[in-house]
C-alpha cells in the first residue's frame, strides 16, 4: 500500500524487537529518574536533620559556655567579697547548677542525630569542664574555709578562667565544625538541587519526546490505517458489486433460457391468432360478395395480434438487454400485470392458478422498471417452483396495496412447501438454497434491489400453507435513495431462485 | 532523550554508540557530586595530664612533639582537657573508657591507676617490645597488671623538695636540708627572719595538704623515711598501724601552725605551687621534679631563685614517691593503629631527649638536675641489677590493684584527720588499718623496714648510675 512511500521510521514503527527495546529503555530511564528523585528527597531530609543536629550541638556548647561565664562571674564576685558564708552559699548553688548542667549536656548530646559528625572531643571536653568545676568548687570551698582568700582568688582567676578559655576554645572549635558541616550540607543540598533539576529536565524531556513522537507516529499510523481500511472496503464493495451484477445477469440469462419454451408458446399464440385472422380475412375477401367490413375487422385483429407478438418479443429482448439503470415513475400494478402475463404459460404448465388482487389507489413508485420486474418474476418463479411437487391446489396470489405507513406493499403468496423451519432469515443470505438446482442468489439479489429502492423485502408463512413474500416500495419514490449506481441488471430473474423446498 | 536514542537505534543502528555515550553522560551528570567529601585524616585524641593542667601555666612541652608527629605521619592529635587532680582525672578517663567512648584513644594513666583501668586498656607489651628494653623495668612493672602492660611509662616523676636558693643563702645555709630535722630548723629560722623583715604571712614549709593524692605521696614519704612502712607492703601486708608511721604523722601535724600555714590542709598541689612560685611567701615546698624541670625551662626567674633537692630523710631512710604517668591505649579506640604510632613516637622521642639531657644538659645546666633520671636507667648492669632503685618509693597501687583508689582515699582521710586535729594519730592509724582490711581483705603486720635501707649519704640516691650520682652532686655544688 502506501507505507512504502512514508518515512522508514514509520515503516518500522510496527511493534518489533527494536521498538520493544526502545520501550524497555524508556521505562528504565523513567524508573531510574524516579529512583534518583526519591534518593534526593532522602538526601535532603538527612541534610535537614544534620543541620538541625549541628545547630543543637552549637547551641548546647554555647549554653555551656554561657553558664560557665555566669558561673565564673558569680564565683569571682563571691571570692572578692571575702565573705565565707556568701561563698559557701554561692558555691552550693553553683554545685547543683553544674550537676544539672552536666545532666542536660549529657542528654542533649545523647539525642543528637547520628548523622551529625560531632567532634569526638566535644562531649568529653564539656564533661571535663563540668567535672573540673566541681573540683574547683571543692578546692575553693576548702581554701575559703581556711580563710586563704588570696588562694581563692588566684584559683578563681586562673583556674576557673582557664576553663572559660577552654570552653570558648570549644565554642570556636564547634562553631568551626558546625560551619564546615553547614557548608557541606549547603553544598550537598546544592548538588541535590542540581540533580533534581536535571532529573526533572530529563524526565520532562523524555516524557515530552515520548508523547510527541508516539503521538505523531500513532496519528500518522491511524490515518494511514484508516485509508487502508477504506481502500480495502471500497475494493471489496467493488468486487462484490461486480460479482453480484455478473451473477444477476448470469442467472437472468440462464433463467431466460428456461423461459424460452414458454415464451415460444407465448409468442406462438398471437401468431396463431394472426394466422387464423388472416385466414378469416382471406375467407371474407374470397367470397363472391367480399365482405369488406369483416375483412377489415379481421385485418385489424391481425395487426393487433402482430403487435402483441411484437410486444412479447420486445419485452424478452429488453430483459436481455444490458443497459444503465433508468429511474422513472412506475405503476406497480402494471408490473404485476406484465409479469403475470409473461409467466402465464409457465404457470399453466404446472397447473398453477394465478390470481391478482390489485388495489386501484396504488401510487406510482420511482424505480427501475426492469429491476422491479425482475424482483417480481423472481418471487413468482420461486412460488411456482415451490408448488410444482405439492399436491392440492396450486394457487399463486399477487396482491398490491398501500401499507399503513403509505408505502406500496406487494405480496406474493403461494400454497407451496413453505419456508424451511428455523431458517426463515437465512434464505436471504447469499448462496443459501434448498433447491437442487438453485444458485442461492435470487432472493439475495431481490432483497438488495428492493433495498436499493428504499424498500424492504421479507418472508412469512402463508396460511394455511405455503409462503408469503412481501416487499414495500416508497410511494412516488419519495424516499428512494440512489445507493445502487453501477447495477446494469435489467432483466427478470430466472427460475433458479432459492425458494424453500422441503 | 532516551526515546531519541531508542528510535535512533531503530532507524540508524550506527548511532547506538552515540546513544550509549549520551545516556552515560546524562546519568553521570545527574549523579555527579556523589562523593564530594575528601578523605579525612585520622585524628587521635589524647588525654595528657600535663597538657591542660600545667601547674606552671606555661607552654606545654608535649605540643611541639605532637606537631612533629603530625608532620611525620599525617595523623592529627587532639587534646582532651583533663581535670586538675589525679583522682578527678581517673574519674573522667574511667568514665569515658567504661562508656566505650571512642575518645580518648591515648590516655595518660597515672602510675597508680593501671590496676583500676587495666580492663579498659589494651595490653601494649606485644607492640612495644623494643621500646620496653630501654625503660626501667621497675617502673614498667608498676604499669603491669596481671602480666599485661596497661600503659607504657612515659613521664616518670619523683617527689622533690623545692627550696628558695636566695633565702638559704641569706640565712647562711650552704646546702639544702638533708633530714626532716634540718628542714624544720631551716624553715623555722627563715620564717622567723622573714617575718622580722616584714613579711607577716611568711611560712617556712609549704606542702599540699588538701584531700588529694598529693597528700598520700607526702604522708607516705614521711612515714617511709621514719621506717613506718608503705601502708600496704608489696607482699600484701597492711602495715600502716605502726609507731613509726604514727610518729611521722604527728610530726607533720606539729608543722601546721609552726612552720606550715594552717591553711596548708586546704592546698591542692596547684594552690601550693602557685603560692610558692608567685607569692614567694615560703622557703620550702614539697613538689614534683617534672614541675620544676618544666618551669625552669619556661620561667627564667625560677632558675635564679628556686632549686630542688631530694626529699629529706627521716631516721630510717630517704624516700621520694614515684609519680608520673604512662600512656595507655583504649580498648574502644577506633584508631588503635594510629594511637600505637603516637605512643611509639612519644616514647622514642622521650628516650632520645632524656639521653641527650643526661649526657649534656645536666652538666652545663646544673639547675637542670633531674632526679627522675635515675628512673630511666635500665636495670641491666650487674651491680644494680638485683635491687630496685633505692630511695624511690612506689605507692601500694600495684598490690592494691583496682582497690587502690579506695585505699588512697581512706589513707588521705585518716592522715587529714590527724593533721586537722580531729583525731589522735594512734586512733586514726588503728581505724585506717581496719578500713584497709575491710577494703582489701589483706592481713595486717609490721612494716618491712629492710626494704628501704637507711641512707648513709643523704642527698644521694644509692645504687644509681654514675650519671645520676654526678647530677646529684652537681646540684649541691651549685649551692656554694
Amino acid at each position: 500500500m502506501r507505507q512504502a512511500t512514508t518515512s522508514p521510521v514509520l515503516y518500522r514503527f510496527n511493534i518489533g524487537r527494536h521498538l520493544a527495546l526502545c520501550f524497555a529503555l524508556l521505562i528504565g530511564i523513567m524508573v531510574a529518574c524516579d529512583g534518583v528523585l526519591l534518593w534526593q528527597l532522602r538526601e535532603v531530609r538527612s541534610q535537614v536533620e544534620l543541620l538541625k543536629g549541628v545547630d543543637g550541638e552549637l547551641i548546647e556548647v554555647l549554653r555551656v559556655h554561657g553558664e560557665l561565664f555566669s558561673f565564673y562571674e558569680r564565683l569571682s564576685h563571691a571570692a572578692r567579697s571575702e565573705d565565707q558564708d556568701q561563698l559557701i552559699a554561692v558555691s552550693e548553688g553553683l554545685r547543683s547548677g553544674v550537676l544539672d548542667e552536666t545532666q542536660r549536656t549529657e542528654a542533649a548530646f545523647r539525642h543528637l542525630p547520628s548523622a551529625v559528625r560531632v567532634d569526638e572531643t566535644v562531649f568529653p571536653t564539656v564533661e571535663t569542664i563540668e567535672n573540673t568545676l566541681l573540683s574547683h568548687l571543692d578546692a575553693i570551698g576548702a581554701l575559703a574555709a581556711s580563710g586563704e582568700w588570696a588562694d581563692v582568688r588566684s584559683r578563681t582567676d586562673d583556674q576557673v578562667q582557664r576553663l572559660e578559655y577552654l570552653s570558648s576554645q570549644l565554642v570556636k572549635d564547634v562553631a568551626r565544625d558546625v560551619e564546615e558541616q553547614r557548608t557541606q550540607a549547603a553544598l550537598n543540598i546544592e548538588i541535590v538541587e542540581r540533580r533534581i533539576i536535571l532529573t526533572a529536565i530529563v524526565t520532562g524531556f523524555v516524557t515530552l519526546f515520548t508523547a510527541g513522537f508516539f503521538g505523531w507516529a500513532t496519528a500518522l499510523r491511524i490515518i494511514e490505517l484508516r485509508g487502508e481500511a477504506r481502500a480495502e472496503r471500497e475494493q471489496a464493495e467493488e468486487a462484490l458489486r461486480q460479482a453480484q451484477a455478473d451473477l444477476t445477469r448470469a442467472s437472468r440469462v440462464s433463467g431466460m433460457g428456461e423461459l424460452t419454451a414458454s415464451l415460444a408458446h407465448e409468442v406462438n399464440q398471437p401468431i396463431a391468432a394472426a394466422v387464423m385472422n388472416a385466414n378469416t380475412c382471406l375467407r371474407w375477401l374470397s367470397r363472391e360478395q367480399p365482405d369488406l367490413e369483416e375483412a377489415r375487422a379481421a385485418a385489424a385483429r391481425i395487426v393487433q395480434d402482430g403487435r402483441r407478438a411484437g410486444e412479447i418479443v420486445n419485452r424478452v429482448r429488453l430483459l436481455f438487454k444490458k443497459g444503465t439503470l433508468q429511474r422513472e415513475l412506475v405503476d406497480p400494478n402494471e408490473i404485476v400485470r406484465e409479469m403475470t402475463l409473461l409467466l402465464h404459460s409457465e404457470a399453466t404448465q404446472f397447473a398453477v392458478f394465478v390470481r391478482t388482487k390489485l388495489a386501484a389507489d396504488i401510487p406510482r413508485v420511482m424505480g427501475d422498471r426492469v429491476q422491479l420486474q425482475q424482483v417480481l418474476m423472481n418471487l413468482m418463479m420461486n412460488s411456482i417452483d415451490a408448488m410444482k411437487d405439492v399436491d392440492g391446489t396450486h394457487e399463486l396470489m399477487i396482491e398490491s396495496r398501500r401499507s399503513e405507513d403509505g408505502q406500496v406493499l406487494i405480496s406474493v403468496s403461494d400454497t407451496g412447501v413453505g419456508l424451511p423451519p428455523e431458517q426463515a432469515d437465512k434464505i436471504f443470505n447469499a448462496f443459501f438454497t434448498t433447491k437442487t438446482h438453485g444458485t442461492g442468489m435470487g432472493l439475495r439479489i431481490s432483497r438488495s434491489i428492493v433495498e436499493s429502492h428504499g424498500g424492504r423485502l421479507w418472508a412469512a408463512d402463508n396460511s394455511p400453507r405455503g409462503a408469503r413474500f412481501c416487499f414495500t416500495l416508497p410511494a412516488n419514490g419519495a424516499t428512494c435513495d440512489p445507493v445502487v449506481s453501477g447495477d446494469r441488471t435489467e432483466a427478470a430473474d430466472g427460475p433458479h431462485d432459492n425458494n424453500p423446498v422441503v | 532523550m532516551g526515546l531519541t536514542i531508542g528510535i535512533c537505534k531503530v532507524s540508524w543502528p550506527r548511532s547506538t554508540k552515540t546513544a550509549r555515550i549520551v545516556c552515560i553522560l546524562l546519568f553521570s551528570l545527574i549523579l555527579h557530586g556523589e562523593h564530594p567529601l575528601s578523605k579525612e585524616s585520622v585524628t587521635v585524641t589524647f588525654v595528657d595530664p600535663e597538657w591542660s593542667h600545667d601547674l606552671t601555666e606555661h607552654t606545654v612541652v608535649a605540643d611541639d612533639r605532637l606537631k612533629d608527629f603530625t608532620q611525620e605521619t599525617g595523623i592529627g592529635v587532639k587534646h582532651l582537657p583533663t581535670p586538675e587532680t589525679t583522682l578527678d582525672q581517673l574519674d573522667l578517663v574511667r568514665k569515658l573508657l567504661r562508656q566505650g567512648s571512642s575518645t580518648p584513644d591515648v590516655s595518660g594513666v597515672d602510675v597508680i591507676w593501671p590496676g583500676v583501668l587495666s580492663e579498659e586498656l589494651m595490653d601494649l607489651k606485644p607492640y612495644l617490645a623494643t621500646e620496653l628494653s630501654s625503660i626501667n623495668a621497675d617502673v614498667a612493672a608498676s604499669y603491669t597488671v596481671k602480666g599485661r602492660l596497661a600503659a607504657v611509662p612515659y613521664h616518670s616523676d619523683i617527689g622533690v623538695l623545692f627550696y628558695r636558693r636566695d633565702l638559704l643563702r641569706r640565712y647562711g645555709y650552704a646546702a639544702p636540708p638533708r633530714t626532716w630535722d634540718e628542714l624544720e630548723q631551716m624553715a623555722a629560722k627563715i620564717q622567723k627572719g622573714e617575718r622580722a623583715r616584714g613579711q607577716k604571712d611568711f611560712w617556712g614549709f609549704l606542702w599540699p595538704g588538701a584531700a588529694g593524692e598529693g597528700l598520700t605521696c607526702n604522708a607516705q614519704e614521711w612515714q617511709v623515711s621514719e621506717g613506718g612502712g608503705r601502708i600496704i607492703e608489696a607482699d600484701g601486708t597492711i602495715s600502716v598501724n605502726n609507731p613509726d608511721a604514727i610518729r611521722s604523722w604527728q610530726r607533720a601535724a606539729h608543722w601546721i601552725g609552726w612552720i606550715s600555714p594552717p591553711f596548708v590542709t586546704s592546698l591542692q598541689e596547684w594552690d601550693a605551687i602557685n603560692d610558692f612560685y608567685h607569692r614567694g611567701t615560703s622557703a620550702f615546698y614539697r613538689g614534683w621534679a617534672r614541675t620544676y624541670l618544666l618551669s625552669v625551662r619556661d620561667i627564667p626567674s625560677v632558675r635564679d631563685t628556686i632549686a630542688i633537692t631530694n626529699i629529706p630523710a627521716g631516721t630510717n631512710a630517704q624516700a621520694a614517691t614515684l609519680g608520673g604517668f604512662g600512656l595507655g591505649l583504649s580498648r574502644s579506640s577506633r584508631h588503635s593503629a594510629e594511637a600505637q604510632q603516637l605512643i611509639r613516637f612519644l616514647i622514642h622521642r622521650e628516650i632520645e631527649i632524656e639521653e641527650a639531657r643526661a649526657d649534656y644538659e645536666s652538666r652545663n645546666w646544673p639547675e637542670l638536675y633531674d632526679p627522675t633520671a635515675i628512673l630511666r636507667v635500665k636495670r641491666s648492669s650487674a651491680e644494680t641489677g638485683q635491687q630496685p632503685v633505692s630511695g624511690v618509693v612506689a605507692r601500694p597501687s600495684t598490690v592494691a590493684g583496682e582497690k587502690y583508689e579506695e585505699v588512697s582515699r581512706a589513707y588521705i582521710q585518716a592522715v587529714r584527720s590527724v593533721l586537722l586535729g580531729q583525731s589522735r594519730a594512734a586512733e586514726a592509724a588503728a581505724s585506717l588499718e581496719r578500713e584497709l582490711v575491710r577494703i582489701t581483705g589483706f592481713k595486717t603486720g609490721p612494716p618491712s623496714r629492710n626494704r628501704v635501707p637507711k641512707q648513709k649519704s643523704l642527698g644521694k640516691v644509692s645504687g644509681t648510675s654514675p650519671a645520676a650520682a654526678s647530677t646529684s652532686a652537681s646540684t649541691h655544688d651549685s649551692l656554694r
